[in-house]
């Protein structure tokens, strides 16, 4: 089951509040400021600031 | 700071979050269904949801509800409950109440039930909720609490609380859970202590938090030496087996987003 459209429109990046853009392998969510990666486990995003790591 | 954080706890602790711990709780449930004024086009938002029981009981009432919880293990335990309940508008993820991953002015309703004595923050959850709420959208909050007016019970109750969870923060009084309400900017609507009314037994509250050894015999001691205010306001008993009982008390309110800002 992968993450659905209408959850991708209401979900932002709980820092900065900005928008996530699904990463092509669809392992994470990455927020288009500040560059952070929200992984996704077990079809669930993990929106912690603590599991996310910033990719440039 | 709490010694444990919530989700250290909770990822240990999951799988003890059972039908029994939905029974102790049940009253709370009611009412918050009862005040919250679902319609079937609703999106809500379960902060906290835990294992997913006030999730699941919304689901029915609404188009979707988004469980969100810092446990996965929780998470995990909470899916299972929807696929069983046969619910499928129910959508989990992880996330912390302080710094919820939403969009602003996306959900008509938002509520937390039994969780927002782990907060860190009550008030920047408050100030969230407030945030992801449409305007007139409903905030709805049901918890453990303390008397008012009574400086000695609160700090007995909120120490055995400590004593048997770690990541436990504090259970706040009406008074504190007004200024929280208010300050986020909310109407504050309805406010009641909603008894308990079936008596839980310390031994099961007790493993359902894995306390045990020492810590489980202080709690037992402070409830055999608890003096009679504490007793009387938690209608604290020993069973014929050795067993303890109290019963809680609960807060639950219900607010609402203003339509409309007025400006100046």
């Amino acid at each position: 089951m992968a993450i659905s459209k209408d959850l991708l429109e209401i979900l932002v990046c709980p820092v900065c509040k900005a928008s996530l853009e699904m990463k092509p392998d669809e392992s994470g969510l990455k927020c288009v400021e500040c560059h952070r990666v929200y992984p996704i486990r077990d079809d669930i995003p993990v929106m912690l600031v603590d599991e996310a790591r910033i990719e440039e | 700071m709490p010694s444990r954080t919530s989700q250290e706890q909770f990822d240990r602790q999951a799988p003890h979050y059972n039908a029994q711990w939905n029974a102790w709780n049940s009253e709370s449930l009611a009412w918050l269904i009862e005040h919250a004024d679902c319609r079937k086009s609703d999106r809500w938002l379960d902060v906290a949801t835990g294992a997913g029981f006030t999730a699941v009981a919304f689901a029915p009432l609404v188009a979707e509800v988004t469980g969100l919880d810092v446990s996965a293990a929780m998470l995990n335990e909470a899916r299972g409950r929807a696929r069983a309940a046969g619910v499928a508008n129910v959508v989990f993820e992880t996330g912390a109440a302080e710094s919820l991953p939403f969009g602003s002015d996306v959900f008509d309703g938002v509520v937390c039930r039994l969780a927002a004595h782990h907060f860190v923050s009550v008030p920047r959850f408050a100030a969230e909720a407030y945030r992801v709420l449409r305007p007139g959208g409903r905030l709805l909050i049901a918890d453990t609490t303390e008397p008012d007016d009574a400086p000695g019970v609160d700090a007995w109750q909120n120490q055995i609380d400590d004593l048997r969870d770690g990541s436990h923060i504090r259970n706040y009084t009406s008074a504190e859970w007004r200024g929280f309400v208010n300050g986020a900017g909310f109407a504050l609507e309805d406010l009641q202590q909603v008894p308990e009314s079936v008596p839980i037994s310390l031994r099961d509250w007790l493993q359902k938090a894995g306390c045990e050894g020492p810590a489980a015999a202080e709690v037992r001691r402070r409830f055999l030496e608890a003096p009679p205010e504490v007793v009387q306001t938690f209608s604290i008993a020993q069973t014929a087996d050795g067993d303890i009982t109290f019963q809680w008390l609960r807060i639950a309110l219900s607010a609402r987003k203003p339509e409309m800002t007025v400006l100046g």
